[in-house]
């Protein structure tokens, strides 16, 4: 992964752990002010404009831990192009159509990135709150160290 | 454009139609179709997501909260919400913006439609009319139809977001006003990307024009806001197509809810007599054609929908022709921007009671509150488009089973659901997944 990747961060930072995308991105903006980051609440025809406009592309979002069957605090990456995301408990939208279907549909209309990677934290607290549960914050704490170290010796 | 002739029904067995879960409209809710020695028993259109209280919930708030609460009631048309809260509130407290907030208030509203609309007809409807299951079946034969459709639904969503805050639950719309005013600059830096997508709206009407049609007409009573001079968004009288005129605070008089033991949103009906009616953009557009930009009218003209519209099954021509309206106004508000005196008027502080009727992208949203001397909600009662539609949703279907026993239970089914999704019921947010069972139910 290089500073070229486009890292998309996913979420709603009023619904607990779903904050969880946008909470990396803005670690990460503070140390990396030049890397390619953005933020997005999940909406379909938002996104479909945020893969079109790269060629490699990171996006990082929350799990339910329940639907994915794993811990909370657990993060899974996934090849976003043979992924079955829809049965990850991606969970990155207040609208119906989310990050599931908008990756379906951009493979359906062949604009998805060459290069494409999810990686998926599992929490568990999604309601109408500010801040991260104990362990997804630690979680995305110790995902933001791993994703600077990659980027560093890209 | 052309009719789809559908094929009279022969002998029939009995049977029952079951759609547990409606797929492509916004919330949950179900459909029940009985048939009994081929004749047509019972239909329901039963909503079973739970029932929210959030007019209860708004009693002893400030008046000034309603319109960020109210909001909350949905995703898909938020700016209605706080549109009929707004008016009401001011009709309340006795006071009236300037022409600046008007015009932004519009804008706003154009914002939603548009979101709202292009979702529905490029997401919701229109793999009907091919028999796709969803959207994205669609998207791999018709990719420049949908990639179209995405970045019109995305120009809606920056006109929500720069006016509103954001563009999910705008968060900038106050009793008397805005928040924080938007700079001129804002809006004409995306003047060009408005004016793509009004051309594209215009090839969007032409492209659902042209689909094939189900036969279905009924008499309805259409009921819709008119206003002296625009065409309808929070402004005006409420007319019918069956006579009726009144100001938007006799509607308690004209208009009941009623509750059926089946389904937890309450129907609504005309009064006296208790008929259904219908709302939403075919109601609008009938009531109000001649308040149309003439640029909507010459498109509907050669369109061939310079007319009173009323089979539903039209309904996506008609929304879409207000898609493009909205864009048509929306850059028209642009280039004529009139800057507000101030962000939001001063509110006094006094009793009384408001009532409201906007036209969200469903249909006609009346609000009512009565405010007491320290300017907190006593009372609250919301009536939303899908709770007026819904009688008349299912009178349709009742017509449509009746006259199409002859199809497959599939074919059958899939012609309710595309009934259903004439009316863009908004149930609460959307839902993308179908389970469909049907069964015999003859001598059961």
């Amino acid at each position: 992964m290089g500073l070229d990747t486009r890292i998309l961060g996913v979420g709603n930072s009023y619904r607990g752990d779903d904050g969880v995308g946008p909470w990396v991105i803005a670690a990460l903006r503070q140390r990396l002010p030049r890397a390619s980051l953005a933020v997005s609440d999940g909406e379909m025809s938002n996104l479909l404009a945020e893969f079109g406009g790269c060629q490699a592309l990171l996006l990082i979002d929350a799990l339910d831990a329940a639907t994915a069957g794993v811990d909370a605090g657990t993060v899974v990456r996934l090849d976003g192009r043979d992924a079955k995301l829809e049965a990850t408990g991606l969970r990155a939208s207040t609208h119906a159509m989310g990050v599931a279907e908008a990756v379906s549909m951009a493979k359906a209309l062949d604009c998805l990135p060459g290069d494409f990677s999810v990686i998926g934290i599992a929490g568990t607290c999604f309601e109408n709150r500010e801040g991260l549960s104990r362990p997804v914050r630690d979680a995305a704490a110790a995902l933001v160290e791993e994703l600077m170290r990659e980027l560093e010796h890209a | 454009m052309t009719s789809k002739k559908i094929p009279v029904k022969a002998g029939v067995k009995s049977r029952r139609i079951e759609v547990d879960y409606l797929a492509r409209v916004e919330g949950e809710g179900a459909l029940y179709i009985d048939v009994e020695d081929g004749e047509l028993k019972q239909v329901q259109l039963k909503i079973f997501e739970p029932p929210r209280f959030f007019e209860a919930f708004l009693r002893g708030r400030a008046l000034t909260e309603a319109p960020d609460i109210t909001a909350r009631i949905c995703g898909i048309c938020p700016v209605a919400y706080m549109m009929s809260a707004v008016h009401a509130m001011e009709s309340a407290l006795g006071v009236t913006v300037d022409e600046g907030i008007r015009r932004l208030r519009r804008l706003l509203y154009c914002g939603e439609w548009i979101e709202s609309h292009v979702l529905h007809i490029y997401m919701l409807h229109a793999p009907d009319f091919f028999g796709y299951d969803d959207a994205i079946a669609m998207a791999k034969e018709h990719r420049d139809a949908v990639m179209r459709g995405l970045r019109m639904k995305k120009a809606g969503n920056e006109l929500v977001r720069i006016l509103g805050g954001r563009e999910i639950h705008p968060i900038n719309v106050c009793v008397g006003g805005f928040y924080k005013l938007p700079r001129r600059e804002w809006f004409t830096d995306m003047l060009d990307e408005l004016k793509w997508a009004r051309d594209a709206a215009a090839e969007t009407v032409q492209w659902v024009a042209g689909f094939d049609f189900p036969e279905l007409e009924r008499d309805y009573e259409f009921v819709a806001l008119r206003h002296a001079s625009d065409y309808p968004f929070s402004e005006g009288r409420i007319v019918s197509s069956k006579g009726l005129d009144i100001a938007m605070d006799d509607y308690p008089d004209h208009f009941v809810e009623h509750q059926a033991p089946y389904t937890n949103a309450l129907h609504s009906l005309r009064q006296p007599g208790g008929t259904p009616y219908f709302v939403g953009p075919m109601a609008r557009y009938n009531l109000n054609r001649d308040r149309l930009s003439s640029s909507t009218r010459s498109l509907a003209q050669e369109t061939g929908f310079d007319r009173t519209v009323v089979n539903p099954f039209h309904s996506i021509v008609v929304r879409a022709l207000e898609v493009f309206q909205a864009f048509d106004e929306a850059v028209r508000l642009i280039e004529e921007f009139v800057e507000p005196a101030q962000a939001a008027i001063t509110l006094p502080r006094r009793a009384g009671v408001g009532m409201a009727a906007t036209e969200a992208p469903r249909g006609l949203l009346f609000h009512r509150y009565e405010i007491n001397e320290e300017g907190l909600i006593e009372t609250a009662n919301i009536v939303p488009p899908t709770s007026q539609n819904q009688l008349t949703i299912e009178d349709d279907l009742r017509d449509l089973v009746a006259a199409n026993l002859a199809l497959s239970e599939a074919a059958l089914t899939a012609r309710c659901e595309q009934a259903i999704r004439n009316y863009d019921p908004c149930i609460s947010c959307a839902t993308h997944f179908l389970k469909v069972r049907i069964r015999d139910v003859a001598g059961s």
